[in-house]
C-alpha cells in the first residue's frame, strides 16, 4: 500500500468539527451561551455567532416539540437547553478525525468512530478478551485531514488465563486482520493496553486461539 | 445561488443519492440528524422555505467552476469491505452525476466518507 505521510490542507469545505465563519466552533458558542458570568463581548458583536445562537433557540424548539408534555418543566429551565439539544446531536458531530481508506491519491475516508467500532470487535473475538476504548491516530499528527498510516491503541480487559504478552500479539493481530480485511485501512502499529482482568466465567474458552 | 441552480444541484444530489444507495454493502446514506434539524432551523430562523435536503450527499461545483465536487457519507454493512464499498459508491456516483450534468466523468471528483458499521 502506497505510503504518503504528507498531511493534506485542511478543507475547509468539509471540516471535521462544526466551525462558524468567525473561526469559532459551534459547541463553544452554545457553551459560553449556557455559562453563567458576564457575557462574552464577542457573542453579543458577531453576527454568525448570533445566527449560530438563534438557531440553537429554533433547534430547542424542535427538539421540545418532538418530546412528549410531561417533559415541559424540564424544558423551561434555561441553563439546560444546550444539554438536550446536544444529546440528539452528539454523536453526529463528534464522528471523530477521518482517516484514509485506499490508497493515497484516493479521496476515501473513514470516521474515527466506525474504525474503532471494527477494532474493538475484532478484539472482542478473541477468546478471554473485552474490548475498551479505541483510539486510531494519524501516525503523522496533522492538522485537517491526513493521509497517510494510522495507529491504533486499544485498552482491553483479559482472562487470567491469558499470559500478558500472548494476549497483547493475538490482538494485535486480530486488528491487523480487520484493517486489511474488513476496512483497507493501513495500520502500521496496534498499542495493546491490558487495563484489566475478566472474571473466569465472562472467558470459558480463554487462550486457546492462536 | 439562483432557484435553478438549487432545483439542478437537487437533482444531482439526488440521482447520485440512488446510485450510491444501490450499491453492495450500503447500509444507508447518512442520516444526518443534524443537517435536517439544521435545515429545518433555518427555515424557522430565516423564513425560507426549501425542501429537505438530500441525505448523505453534497454536490458543489468547485471553485474552478469547472469540475463538481461531490461529497458522499454513508453506513456500511458489517462483512463488506469499507474501501471496496466506498470504491463502488464513488464509481457509481461518478457515472450518474456525470451523465447528469452532461460532463465527462473526469470534471466530477467524489469524495466518500464511513461515518457508520452496521
Amino acid at each position: 500500500m502506497a505510503l504518503n505521510a504528507n498531511p493534506v490542507p485542511p478543507d475547509d469545505d468539509l471540516p471535521d468539527t462544526e466551525l462558524l465563519d468567525c473561526g469559532r466552533s459551534l459547541e463553544s458558542v452554545w457553551a459560553v451561551h449556557d455559562a453563567e458570568g458576564p457575557p462574552d463581548p464577542h457573542l453579543l458583536r458577531c453576527p454568525h455567532c448570533a445566527t449560530a445562537l438563534r438557531e440553537l433557540h429554533a433547534l430547542d424548539d424542535l427538539v421540545r416539540q418532538a418530546r412528549s408534555a410531561d417533559e415541559d418543566t424540564a424544558a423551561a429551565d434555561p441553563a439546560r437547553l444546550t444539554a438536550r439539544v446536544m444529546d440528539i446531536v452528539r454523536l453526529e458531530l463528534r464522528p471523530g478525525r477521518s482517516l484514509p481508506l485506499g490508497e493515497a491519491d484516493e479521496d476515501l475516508w473513514i470516521v474515527e468512530a466506525a474504525a474503532a467500532k471494527s477494532f474493538r470487535a475484532a478484539a472482542d473475538a478473541v477468546p478471554g478478551v473485552r474490548a475498551g476504548s479505541c483510539q486510531v491516530l494519524p501516525l503523522t499528527p496533522g492538522a485537517g485531514r491526513v493521509r497517510g498510516p494510522v495507529t491504533v491503541r486499544l485498552e482491553v480487559a483479559a482472562a487470567l488465563s491469558w499470559n500478558l504478552q500472548d494476549v497483547a500479539e493475538a490482538v494485535r493481530t486480530a486488528v491487523t486482520s480487520a484493517a486489511v480485511q474488513a476496512l483497507g485501512l493501513d495500520v502500521r502499529a496496534v498499542d495493546v493496553a491490558v487495563i484489566d482482568i475478566l472474571d473466569d466465567e465472562d472467558a470459558p474458552d480463554g487462550g486457546d486461539r492462536g | 445561488m439562483t432557484t435553478e441552480d438549487s432545483s439542478s444541484r437537487r437533482q444531482v444530489e439526488e440521482a447520485v443519492a440512488a446510485a450510491a444507495a444501490g450499491v453492495p454493502g450500503v447500509a444507508y446514506l447518512r442520516p444526518g440528524l443534524t443537517g435536517l434539524l439544521r435545515a429545518r432551523t433555518a427555515r424557522l430562523v430565516h423564513g425560507t422555505a426549501g425542501p429537505e435536503p438530500v441525505s448523505g450527499v453534497r454536490v458543489r461545483l468547485g471553485a474552478d467552476r469547472s469540475t463538481w465536487q461531490i461529497e458522499v457519507k454513508l453506513t456500511t454493512l458489517t462483512g463488506h469491505r469499507a474501501v471496496d464499498v466506498t470504491r463502488a459508491v464513488r464509481t457509481a456516483a461518478s457515472a450518474a452525476a456525470g451523465a447528469l450534468l452532461g460532463v465527462p466523468e473526469a470534471r466530477v471528483a467524489v469524495s466518500v466518507t464511513v461515518t457508520g458499521v452496521l
